[in-house]
């Protein structure tokens, strides 16, 4: 470590600390973590710390090589809700008396963060809990390097009020997630958020929360939060669309209001018993996932109709209990999702999709949930919507139109041929055997004349199937 | 000889509604089912037309049933329960309609009031109004709101599982409409029985196996 630091400063340090780490202490269980003053005086302690780590050059070498910056801007954490609890309310672990210590080993900058995490939670605690039941923390469980921790979205020394990361300029989301946050910002949400940042037109918290971030496309995806602010959609959509609960139910409403998005149909394997859908890990299912994986290794296509039926229908069966496919119509990516139009440009027109080779049903997939809710979707054929074995097997999934089985549309065209063939025919054999009809009424008339019966009419035939 | 009274007023507007309205169903399900092949109307008019139309057969199809259930026109649908007669009867039936009404043979079949059907027409209205109209209706109310009737859907099979059915019977009609209206040309007259159906009466000719010209 490098940097100025006396004797003095170091006694002076280690005192004040210690005052200042009974004051954080004090202010976490009176405050629950609530908010400070972003305004506040730094004290003469944080003055002193600042002395050295002002210093834009001071860092450290840690283990693996990196470089971790040890530089503090005095003004931002001058303004930072942390101010009031200063230095030493996070770092209570800094032994003054050794400060600085050049054998402190640090493994690495991620380390580090980790490492600060759980003093953010010594304090605030509901918050981290939220958090671990959140897509990033499952993700950080399974080693992702990238999932974030408290201080990659609210930084390490400039931690602002909760109003600091809800601007579009300042809302930490799109440093990950940047090719969403630019979908977004060409949407109508971004446009009018970006114009007035008191409009009602939400944010990425808004829609995903800020830290039980779920994954967006599990379930029903995003509806609720989009039927939050706009609760009169599923009584205006009545108003035109048929079946309203079931569209609300099976098609994403990016699916429409994103129309210049691409669309999928997601088959999604659920237990027949229970209703839940599958997810990778239970009992059986990395077996049917191995033959979806696998079959979409060979031939590209994926899954075709009789394969899927086979695995559905009996093998799934056989091993894990009764499975049903349920269909979503949903945007084939996730950044699209977010390019909302005005809803005057919303996809309304129901030829869209309900006919055939629209443009949603061409691409098809299958898919099983992962531990953190997100699907793994893997492709398929897309016959399996139109094949007859599907009434079995893609039984819970119809798309009028959309998903209609050819051999019904053979049948009807048989069907329609048969209603006006055979009367046709029936009525050209008649036309046929007219003189002949007439020759053997002739006999007839002479036979009966000839037997002075006169009872034979001739009257034209009989009784037709016209009444019922 | 005097005319036949076979079709009561409630009968013959049951009909013809019936009628009209199963064209109306077809025409209106081919729109919704070839959506992007076939623009006689919008979707959307479509659907809502085969909705309502939907609803107001189901309307009358108990116009049907309440009137044969409560009067003893009912006779008309009572099954021959001799199998040997019923198919004896039916091949002769065919026999008439595939031979004998070239040659000018008379109709096997005499009509009463209390008999009105031969015995094809027997067998076959009896699958039809009480299997096939039935489902057909059943399965058009669950397909017109999916999620209020989930419980039956699933019950059933699923959502497919109901539409196939809906969609057999469909194509079943659309085979019978036609056949049907062809053979309610061949009275003794081409108009003779749609007459019939306007009035009630069955010319004597066409009653007593009157011979076919």
């Amino acid at each position: 470590m490098t940097g100025p630091f006396t004797a003095r400063r170091r006694a002076s340090v280690l005192r004040r600390g210690l005052l200042g780490f009974v004051l954080s202490t004090v202010l976490c269980w009176a405050g629950g973590g609530m908010a400070f003053a972003a305004t506040a005086e730094l004290s003469q302690d944080d003055k002193t710390c600042l002395g050295c780590h002002e210093a834009a050059d001071l860092q450290k070498q840690l283990t693996n090589a990196e470089t971790l910056s040890l530089h503090v801007n005095a003004e931002a954490f001058a303004k930072s809700v942390h101010a009031a609890i200063g230095c030493t309310g996070c770092h209570a672990d800094v032994d003054l008396g050794e400060h600085p210590s050049a054998e402190k080993a640090i493994a690495s900058a991620r380390q580090y963060s980790l490492a600060a995490a759980e003093v953010c939670r010594s304090c605030h605690s509901d918050k981290y809990e939220l958090y671990e039941g959140s897509l990033h923390a499952v993700a950080l469980r399974t080693g992702n390097e990238a999932a974030p921790v408290c201080t990659d979205c609210h930084g390490p020394h400039d931690v602002g009020p909760k109003a600091t990361y809800a601007t579009v300029a300042a809302v930490p989301c799109k440093n990950c997630h940047s090719d969403i946050f630019d979908a977004y910002a060409q949407s109508m949400h971004g446009k009018a958020r970006a114009q007035a940042e008191a409009s009602a037109a939400p944010l990425c918290s808004d829609c995903h929360s800020a830290h039980e971030v779920k994954a967006a496309s599990a379930g029903e995806g995003r509806k609720q939060a989009c039927l939050n602010c706009h609760s009169e959609a599923v009584a205006t959509h009545k108003e035109w669309l048929p079946n309203t609960e079931l569209h609300f139910q099976t098609v994403s409403c990016p699916a429409c209001h994103a129309p210049n998005a691409t669309r999928r149909i997601d088959l999604r394997i659920y237990n027949a018993a229970t209703s839940q859908q599958v997810a990778s890990g239970e009992t059986g299912v990395p077996r049917i996932e191995g033959r979806i994986k696998a079959a979409e290794a060979a031939g590209g296509k994926g899954l075709d109709p009789m394969e899927l039926w086979n695995l559905i229908s009996v093998f799934a069966r056989e091993d894990s209990g009764a499975m049903v496919l349920r269909g979503r119509l949903e945007v084939s990516d996730g950044a699209e999702a977010h390019r909302m139009a005005d809803k005057a440009k919303a996809l309304s027109d129901c030829n869209t999709c309900h006919r055939a080779g629209s443009e949603a049903f061409r691409s098809v997939t299958i898919s099983i949930a992962r531990p953190d809710g997100r699907p793994e979707r893997y492709g398929i054929d897309r016959e399996v919507l139109h094949s007859p074995v599907s009434i079995d097997s893609v039984r819970g999934f119809y798309a009028i139109g959309a998903t209609r089985i050819k051999l019904l549309d053979v049948l009807l065209l048989l069907a329609l041929a048969a209603g006006v063939a055979v009367p046709l025919a029936h009525l050209t054999a008649r036309w046929a055997f007219r003189r002949y009809l007439r020759k053997i009424e002739e006999e007839k008339a002479a036979a009966a004349a000839a037997t002075g019966d006169a009872g034979a009419t001739g009257n034209r035939n009989a009784d037709g199937d016209a009444s019922a | 000889m005097a005319r036949v009274y076979v079709h009561p007023l409630p009968v013959r507007i049951w009909h013809w509604l019936n009628a009209f309205g199963f064209v109306a169903m077809i025409i209106t399900g081919v729109q919704i089912r070839y959506a992007g092949v076939i623009d006689w109307m919008s979707f959307r008019t479509a659907v809502s037309l085969h909705n309502w139309i939907g609803f107001v057969l189901i309307a009358n199809f108990f116009v049907w049933l309440l009137f044969y259930l409560f009067t003893d026109k009912i006779k008309v649908y009572h099954p021959e329960l001799s199998p040997t007669k019923h198919f004896k009867a039916s091949f002769r039936q065919l026999q008439y309609y595939g031979y004998g009404i070239f040659r000018g043979d008379p109709n096997p079949h005499h009509v009463t009031a209390y008999r009105k059907f031969n015995a094809m027409q027997s067998m076959l209205y009896q699958v039809i109004m009480l299997m096939l109209v039935p489902l057909q209706a059943f399965t058009g109310l669950l397909l017109w709101d999916v999620t209020r009737f989930a419980s039956a859907v699933q019950w059933l099979g699923g959502v497919r599982v109901v539409d196939t059915v809906h969609v057999l019977i469909f194509i079943f009609f659309v085979a019978y409409i036609p056949i049907h209206v062809y053979l309610g040309t061949l009275g003794h007259t081409p108009l003779a029985h749609f007459k019939e159906m306007f009035t009630g009466y069955l010319d004597e000719e066409d009653a007593h196996h009157a011979p076919a010209k």
